[in-house]
């Protein structure tokens, strides 16, 4: 695996590249990614991400199981936003079903409020995590720490409306399967007020604004915005290259025009625009926005008017007219879109997941050219993969 | 702008012969083209300044094993909307199709679109649109990977999701699970289910 030999005229010295394995288990990965890594000494020539190594037919599997016991492989998916992606599924099968009115679902307002904040929490506890393994990616420990302790309280939260504490099959198609417990608003409140906005201060002291991590992330991985639109990027990606776009305002899918809150963009403060640092702010930002919509949520939230309301509109069986849509909502990874197509029977005919990670991660090779290899897991770490959802 | 629009534009440029009708208009429009136009017509959609698709969302195909239901859906869309555009239907015999769906995006007018062509199982080509976006890499890769469509022009169309020895394309109705692994590799042979199984072999493996 040598090409490229090059020999010095002077010295007579061959210079050869290189080509090194990095993964599929390697820390830095975030799962079992392999990157083929073509090398000129400590420079990169190129990166080839390899990937399929989790792949689990999560598209084949679909199209044996009826709608609704689909959703616990959508919480595989993306297994850090399971609730994310239980809503997006959702919301696709109910845009299907929505478009004959013998099988149109008419949602109560509680259960979009509950959908909402559920979501936007699990935004947050992705955006945690991401902040704590990319600095931890880049040598800090302490950061990946804290942030885990909060949240570990959105876990616990989580526990307690679902049962589960990663893969919940909450959201189901037509509802949710259970009202929150008595006291959980005042919970969700108190836990952002004393625990969340303090360390989030704390956060932007220990490293947004530290010198040696800006020192590390700016100015690495630039990506442009035209760049970024022709690869697909999407969510923090994309609005780290500085296009303010996010399907929550955009293109509002549940109560989410209802909401006053910002779309964080990259401004390249420290360096170029679209930057690693760009792409960490703006997920940095997205969590003071997901405190700000989850605030309105519970404020605006009705009251359950009937026991079980949130449970009542869920179907018996799922059966969606004929006929195929295409429906999108903002991950905190990105564009989750849900390409379903029914034949009219109780199993999906086809379902195409089309996953944030899979199209943010596709444009690792053109990034990684001429990079240093420190800088490669540096990038790596700010394009934020799963890869439950890039293998699906 | 509506779908309708975009097909008349289309329909200006490439002529009817390459663009179809509208399919299921009631659920989410999609505008049928023939496999041949599908990279002219990615171009144009993203050049025109009024239309500038500029994201590709997603790229998806489909296996559609029985298309007898697709002429007796076409003409009720027609006889919704106006004259039927185009007589010389494709015949109601049920033919093995697949189908490889484009949604695309404006970013700058905040509209969407479907495209939609249909390729024969047998001769499944469409032409590669990474030249226009170059997000349908992986996509394209994918849909060779799992419904074994060939995008001509493709760089690098090998199998992403599944190992490159694979056999089959496993989201096509009439895929067939493999009983073994690879049958021609004997080092990796893994006996079949059945009552036939070849008990001499394995201690003669064994001793060696």
């Amino acid at each position: 695996m040598i090409s490229n030999v090059t020999t010095d005229s002077r010295t007579g010295l061959e210079t050869r590249e290189m080509v090194l394995n990095m993964g599929p288990q390697h820390p830095s990965t975030h799962g079992v990614l392999r990157l083929e890594v073509v090398t000129d000494g400590e420079l990169v020539v190129k990166a080839i991400p390899h990937i399929g190594y989790l792949h689990r037919c999560f598209e084949k599997h679909a199209e044996a199981l009826s709608y609704q016991t689909v959703i616990p492989y959508v919480d595989r998916l993306d297994y850090l936003a399971s609730m994310n992606n239980d809503l997006g599924y959702a919301i696709a099968v109910e845009t299907l079903m929505g478009k004959s009115e013998k099988t149109k679902i008419e949602l109560s307002d509680r259960v979009e409020y509950i959908r909402v904040v559920v979501a936007e929490l699990n935004r947050i506890a992705s955006h945690l995590m991401l902040l704590g393994t990319f600095t931890m990616d880049l040598g800090a420990i302490t950061p990946f720490t804290w942030l885990f302790r909060d949240r570990e309280y959105i876990l616990d939260l989580f526990e307690e409306v679902s049962g589960a504490r990663l893969l919940y099959n909450y959201i189901r198609v037509g509802g949710v399967s259970y009202d929150f417990p008595p006291g959980f608003e005042k919970k969700i409140t108190d836990f952002i007020d004393e625990t969340l906005e303090p360390h989030m201060a704390e956060c932007d002291d220990l490293i947004t604004f530290n010198k040696i991590f800006i020192e590390r992330a700016a100015d690495v991985g630039v990506v442009s915005s035209e760049e970024a639109l022709a690869w697909a990027l999407s969510g923090p990606m994309l609005r780290g290259s500085g296009v303010g776009f996010d399907l929550r305002k955009d293109d509002p899918y549940s109560v989410y025009d209802r909401f006053d809150f910002e779309v964080a963009v990259g401004d390249g403060r420290y360096g170029p625009i679209g930057s690693c640092w760009d792409r960490y702010y703006v997920r940095r930002l997205e969590i003071d926005e997901s405190i700000k919509i989850i605030r309105q949520a519970l404020e605006q939230m009705p009251d359950a008017t009937e026991p079980d309301e949130v449970r009542s509109a869920i179907p018996k069986t799922v059966r969606p007219p004929e006929g195929e849509v295409y429906v999108r909502t903002e991950n905190p990874r990105g564009e989750l879109g849900f390409f379903v197509r029914s034949d009219g029977s109780a199993n999906p005919f086809r379902i195409k997941g089309r996953s944030p990670c899979f199209c943010n991660l596709s444009i690792m090779e053109r990034l990684s050219e001429g990079c240093l290899i420190a800088d490669l897991i540096t990038i790596l770490g700010s394009v934020d993969i799963v890869l439950g959802e890039v293998d699906r | 702008m509506t779908t309708e629009d975009i097909r008349d534009r289309l329909i200006e440029e490439f002529g009817e012969e390459s663009i179809f009708a509208i399919l299921q208009t009631e659920i989410e429009p999609e505008i049928e083209i023939a496999a041949g136009a599908v990279l002219d017509a990615a171009q144009f959609l993203k050049g025109q300044g009024d239309l500038s698709f500029d994201v590709l969302m997603c790229l998806s195909a489909l296996d559609v094993p029985t298309l007898a239901k697709k002429p007796k859906r076409k003409p009720k869309i027609d006889d919704e909307s106006e004259a039927p555009p185009q007589e010389a239907e494709p015949e109601p015999e049920p033919i093995h199709q697949l189908a490889v769906v484009y949604h695309l995006f404006s970013v700058v007018h905040k509209h969407r679109l479907a495209l939609k062509t249909f390729v024969a199982v047998d001769e499944p080509h469409v032409p590669s649109v990474i030249a226009v976006w170059p997000a349908a890499d992986w996509h394209e890769r994918e849909a060779f990977d799992m419904m074994g469509i060939q995008f001509d022009g493709h760089p690098f169309l090998k199998r992403i999701l599944l190992p490159d020895d694979w056999e089959g394309h496993p989201l096509r109705k009439d895929y067939e699970t493999q009983e073994t692994y690879d049958v021609n590799d004997e080092a990796i042979l893994v006996p079949k289910h059945t009552t036939a199984t070849p008990e001499p072999v394995a201690p003669a493996t064994a001793d060696e």
